[in-house]
Parts: structure tokens; sequence; C-alpha cells
């Protein structure tokens, strides 16, 4: 008998498990990681892979708790700025970390942070099931819980019979533990991708810079550094689009990059009214336009592709004896670099639930303990969904009056470092 | 009814014959309200049903044992605060609180009246392997013979369904040990009470079982005081507890209207 079972050794999965057997405020559980898939590591098959992800502050400080980080020695690309730019108008927003050792977030490779996850859960004592698949989970019937509450989760591994007090689905969007506990599935969205390669270029400086840019289709670039000379990109576009974009040749692609990153679409009106208008700002101080020297890229260094992307939150994340977790439960879309980040934030909120029921005398794998989980996740997931929603509506519409309204509007927030601030803060 | 598992005579140190099962119903508790507790055995557990305001008042009962023992617990396990602590749980019921206060690593007895909620609470116990927890289905007089004494007697949301409460104060007093601590969680006898405890969670909402509470048993805070004062108990604290019916939260209050928890010391050697 486990105390808990995290099933997927993905992104949070290994670090649910370690941050669980090295919690000072529970028993010491009897932990186990379990994936269909091989064990993960460090060095990926391509020689660059493709799916990188930015670690806020927050989670790098999870990810030392749990002994993860420093396994990832100096590969981390630390990013100390973000420009953030319209094609269409002269609005802008450049956020810049205020000190060197506190970069505003880290790209690393995906494999790389999942092999880092499993070694420090095996460090910690969870034992591990590699190439194993869970079947016939059977989760206990919520109707059916008067019966002395001890019924517990139980499942076959390889034939074998095995029974956990808790299960936790780290096994991402298509997870088994949510189809299992019967927790309904996230809408499907596919009229939107990701497109992302990795790329060579000049012009970066010591690259330490992140740039975003909105263009005028509704489509967002994102330009990640992730190491001396190469950018990692996610450009969000119609699947058709992405299609499209994936057939094209090396040069075709290049050119096509660096033509979405220069283009100045900014409707004529506009132009006129900051010509003659821009004096009012300007004359109590404020910064009405940024030039942006976007990156060149140069070389194309990894294969292409392209992943479905669409937000959506789970409405129910526990079920009995059950919780799901990460992209299990949500799916956000990238342009925030926040998929990832939401998840280890899960990791945080059910650990504490945990935590604190046991200290109150709870069982801690009963549903008082797992409701609170889903309470507070829900609550912080659907408010930051939302704000990122509204953001994106923003900057989907081309009519001067609404492009007009965010170009004033980037403008008072970049010359107003304590309101940008508060958008780091949430980011982190 | 006489019972001897193996861990009690270890924990308890008791010789054969010594706790005995009262047979007279003169003691601190009537068979009726043994029977009424007994017939809830099936639900006792269920977290929604209607003891759910008894599983969600742990995080003040069993928080308050904690932080008060904590400090008296040098480099416990992780997660086991109360490790090694001598508890005794009177009136446990089906064992809510004697498994959280057990969960955290104390050594709890728990005795209740209810032949039926012991092998509930025991069926459980042998089923998630808890060994730090021993049932009896004893009442508390028939404990006052046994030789060990606990860190901390505790007796929550059983006062007020007793026959003779000093008695039942005194025979709990008389199992703790010199400077240990008694702690009783109960509901005073306001008016306040009477409307909320009675008419609306009974009567109206039905929050609560018919006929759970009689209102004239209820035990107000300055009789309590005075029933501690004659066996030399000195009160620490006082806390009023407040539970939010919508939510099945409870909080702390300043208001000992309804719910209130009592926290008390043995005073015999500061007194003479």
């Amino acid at each position: 008998m486990f105390d808990t079972v995290c099933v997927g050794a993905g992104l949070i999965g290994g670090v649910q498990a370690a941050l669980l057997r090295r919690s000072r405020h529970l028993p010491r559980p009897k932990v186990l990681l379990t994936d269909g898939a091989r064990r993960p590591t460090f060095k990926s098959t391509l020689t660059k892979n493709i799916r990188q992800i930015a670690v806020n502050p927050g989670s790098r400080q999870l990810l030392q708790d749990v002994g993860a980080w420093d396994k990832l020695g100096n590969s981390p690309w630390a990013v100390h700025k973000i420009t953030v730019w319209d094609a269409m108008g002269h609005g802008g927003l450049e956020f810049e970390s205020k000190h060197e050792e506190n970069p505003i977030f880290h790209m690393t490779e995906v494999p790389a942070i999942s092999a880092a996850g499993v070694d420090a859960a095996d460090d910690a004592g969870v034992e591990l099931m590699f190439e194993s698949k869970l079947q016939n989970i059977i989760v206990p019937n919520r109707f059916n819980q008067t019966i002395q509450d001890t019924d517990y989760v139980h499942f076959e591994i390889k034939e074998e019979k095995y029974e956990t007090r808790l299960l936790l689905g780290c096994d991402g969007a298509n997870s088994s533990v949510r189809k299992a506990a019967g927790l309904s599935s996230l809408s499907k969205n596919y009229d939107q991708r990701g497109f992302v390669c990795t790329v060579r270029a000049e012009n970066v400086g010591d690259n330490r810079t992140a740039f975003q840019r909105f263009l005028p289709s509704g489509d967002v670039i994102a330009l990640l550094p992730c190491e001396e000379d190469q950018l990692s990109i996610v450009w969000s576009c119609a699947s058709s689009k992405a299609k499209m974009l994936e057939k094209l040749e090396e040069a075709d692609l290049i050119a096509k990059i660096n033509e979405v990153l220069v283009i100045d679409r900014t409707p004529s009106l506009i132009k006129q009214i900051h010509g003659s208008l821009s004096f009012i700002p300007k004359s109590i101080g404020l910064k009405t336009e940024m030039t942006v020297d976007p990156p060149r890229i140069t070389e194309i260094l990894s294969p292409t592709g392209s992943f479905p992307l669409g937000s959506a939150l789970a409405t129910n994340m526990v079920a009995p004896r059950t919780a799901i977790l990460g992209d299990a439960a949500h799916r956000v879309h990238p342009f925030a670099g926040q998929g990832a980040n939401m998840g280890w934030r899960d990791v945080e909120l059910l650990t504490d639930s945990l935590e604190r029921a046991h200290l109150s005398g709870i069982d801690y794998t009963s549903h008082l303990s797992l409701s609170k989980y889903e309470k507070v996740a829900l609550i912080e997931h659907a408010a930051f969904m939302s704000g990122l929603e509204g953001l994106k509506q923003l900057y989907k519409t081309n009519s001067t009056p609404f492009v007009l309204a965010r170009n004033v509007g980037t403008m008072f927030v970049n010359n107003n470092s304590a309101l940008k601030d508060i958008f780091i803060s949430r980011a982190s | 009814m006489f019972r001897r598992p193996r861990s009690l005579l270890r924990s308890l140190e008791v010789a054969r014959g010594q706790i005995t099962r009262s047979s007279r119903s003169i003691g601190t508790l009537n068979d009726s309200e043994v029977a009424k507790f007994g017939a809830m055995n099936r639900d006792w557990w269920d977290q929604n049903g209607q003891n759910s305001p008894l599983h969600s008042l742990n995080k003040l009962r069993v928080g308050y044992v904690r932080d008060l023992l904590r400090k008296t617990v040098s480099n416990p396990p992780p997660g086991l605060p109360l490790f090694g602590k001598k508890i005794l749980d009177v009136g446990c019921g089906g064992g809510i609180l004697a498994e959280g206060l057990a969960q955290l690593g104390a050594e709890v007895t728990a005795i209740d009246a209810s032949e039926e909620l012991i092998s509930v609470a025991e069926e459980r116990r042998k089923r998630k392997g808890i060994e730090n927890l021993t049932y009896l289905d004893v009442l508390v007089e028939d404990l006052q013979e046994i030789e060990s004494r606990f860190d901390l007697v505790i007796s929550s949301e059983v006062l007020e369904h007793v026959e003779e409460p000093w008695a039942f104060v005194a025979y709990c007093s008389n199992l703790v040990k010199k400077d240990g601590d008694l702690v009783l969680t109960t509901i005073n006898r306001t008016i306040q009470s009477r409307i909320l405890a009675i008419e609306l969670a009974e009567r109206f909402a039905g929050l609560l079982p018919r006929g759970t509470h009689d209102w004239d048993k209820f035990v107000t805070v300055e009789e309590l005081i005075m029933d501690l004062r004659e066996v030399k108990f000195r009160v620490e604290d006082i806390k009023g507890m407040r539970w939010n019916p919508f939510t099945n939260e409870w909080q702390w209050s300043n208001s000992l209207d309804v719910n209130y928890l009592l926290h008390a010391k043995d005073d015999k050697s500061f007194m003479s």
C-alpha cells in the first residue's frame, strides 16, 4: 500500500513526488512515481531540443527546494529583460529585472527538467517504476462515502495489484488519471497552434532579452533566448498558418520571421495623432515611443513543429482520493510562458493543503483535504487566465480606437515602474 | 463488558480485572445517550454527512493540542509534532479526534461508552494500521484505578451529554499527569446556544439529527470553572469557537456564547 502515487514523470511529477517525501509536515509518506515512458535523461536525442520553457522565480525556488534545480548545472539560461511591442503603433512595454542575480525567468529544456525532477525524487526516497502503465484504476465511488471511508484507490501495473491512499495525475493533457476518476475533460480547441523552432540569431547582444511582438493578424511571436546566440521561437497563429510555416524551406522561414519582426503597420490616423499630439505626454517627461532593435535570424537549428493552443480550465480537480495537477487540469496560451509554472504552482498549492490537513488532524488524503486544494487552485488559475484572455482580446483587434487605446495604455504602464512591478510579480 | 487488547496491557500497565465497565447506569452517562450515538455508527466517518462539523472541528481542537504540546517535544520526526505524548480522549465516539491526534504521533488511548462506536473505530484502526492508538469501551470512572497518567486529557463535545458534569470533570482531571493539561470543548447554556444549536441546527435546518443535544444539559463557562476549582485545576485559557454552516469551517471567536474550548492545568502544588 502506497500513501501517494504520482502518475507521469514529466515537468511536475518528479517534483511533486520529491516534495511530498521531503516535507517536514508529513510523516515520510511512501511515494511511487510511475510513467509509461522510459526514464527521462538529461541528454536529449536531438542536438537542439525544440521544447524550451520559461521557469519563473517562484518555480525556480520550488525546484531548488526539492533538489532538482542544482542538477541542471549551468544549462538554464537567465533572461533579464522582456520587450513587448506592437506592430501597430508605438506602444510597447519593457520589463527589466532589478538585480543581476534575480533574472525574470530562466529558459530550460523540458527533458532536462523532467530528468532533474526524477533524480530529485530518487534522492528523496521515492520508489520509481518506468515503462509501466497504470491499468484498471478504480477510484472510490463518490456517492458511496458513508462506508467507513477506508476505501482507497486500486490499480494494476503489469498485472500486479496495488493500492494507494492518494492518486495524483501529473500525466498531462490526456491524463489517464483524470479519465479514471471521471473528471470532465478540457474543451478541445484546434483552431490555434503554436509553431516552434530553435534558431541562431545575430544582433542579440549578450542575449538576455526576450522579445514578444503582437502582429496585426492577431498572432503573437515570442523570441526566447536560450544560449549565447540561440533563440527559441514560439509563434502562435491559426492552425492553417502553423502548418504552412512548418512546410517552408529554411531560407523562406528565416525571411518570414525576420519580416514580422520589423514590419510597421501603424494606421495612418495613429501616425498623425502621434505626430501632432505626442508633445503632451513628452512635456511631462513620458517616453512616448520605444525603438526596438530586434534580433535577426540567420539559421534554423532544430526541426520545426507545432502544438495545439487554446486555454481551458477543468471544473473539478479532485475526486475521492484523487487529484489532478498541471496540464491534466488546465491549458493556457503560451505567450505568457506560464503553462509549466502553473503546474508547479499546483504542486505547491496541493502540498500546502495536504500539510495543513495533516497538521489539523485530518486525513490528508481525504475529501476535506483535497477540496481545499481544488478551491484555491481553481480561484487562482481562473483569475490569472481571465487576465491573459483579456490581454489577448485587446491585441486581437485592428480597429483604430482600440489600437490607439492600447498605445496610450501601454505608454502609461511603461512609464510607471510601480505598475510594471505588479505585472512582473503576478507573472512570477 | 471487558476488553484487554495486548497493546492496552503494555501501555496502561493494567493488571487483569482492574478495568471493568461499570454496569450501573448512575455513572456519568445514561444509557439512552449511549444508544443514541451508537445508532449513528454507520455514518460516523462520512465527512459530508451528519458529522461533518466534527471532522472540520479537528482543525481547531487538534491544532490547539498540537500548539500546546509541541514545545515539549524535542526533535520530533517529520509530520509527527506530538511524537510520544500520552493523550487520553474521553468520549471518542467513532474516533475522529483520536485518529487526528494519533496521526501526529501521540500515544492515544480513546474511550467511549458505546460498544458499537468503539467497534467501528477499532475496525478502522486495524484497516488503517494505526499502532499508536488504543480503543476501550469503558467509562472514564472505570479508569480511575489504573496507574498511568496522561500528558493531556481531552474530552471534546462530550460534556454536554453527561449526567453529572462535576463528577465527569473530576474523573477526567484525576487522570492528568502532574503539570499535565486538561482540554474540554463543549456548548454553553445560553439563549444563543438554544437558538443556534437546537432550534436552528436541529429543528429548522436539519444540520444535526434531532435530539442530538439536550439544552438543559449544556454547561456554562462559570459552572465549568467552578467544577475545575473543586478539583484544584487552574483555568489557563478559554476560547470561543464559531462554525460556518455554509463552508463547514470552524474559526476561533471572541464570543463564548455557543461553542467554547477550555484549557486547564493541575494547580495542586500551586495552591497548597
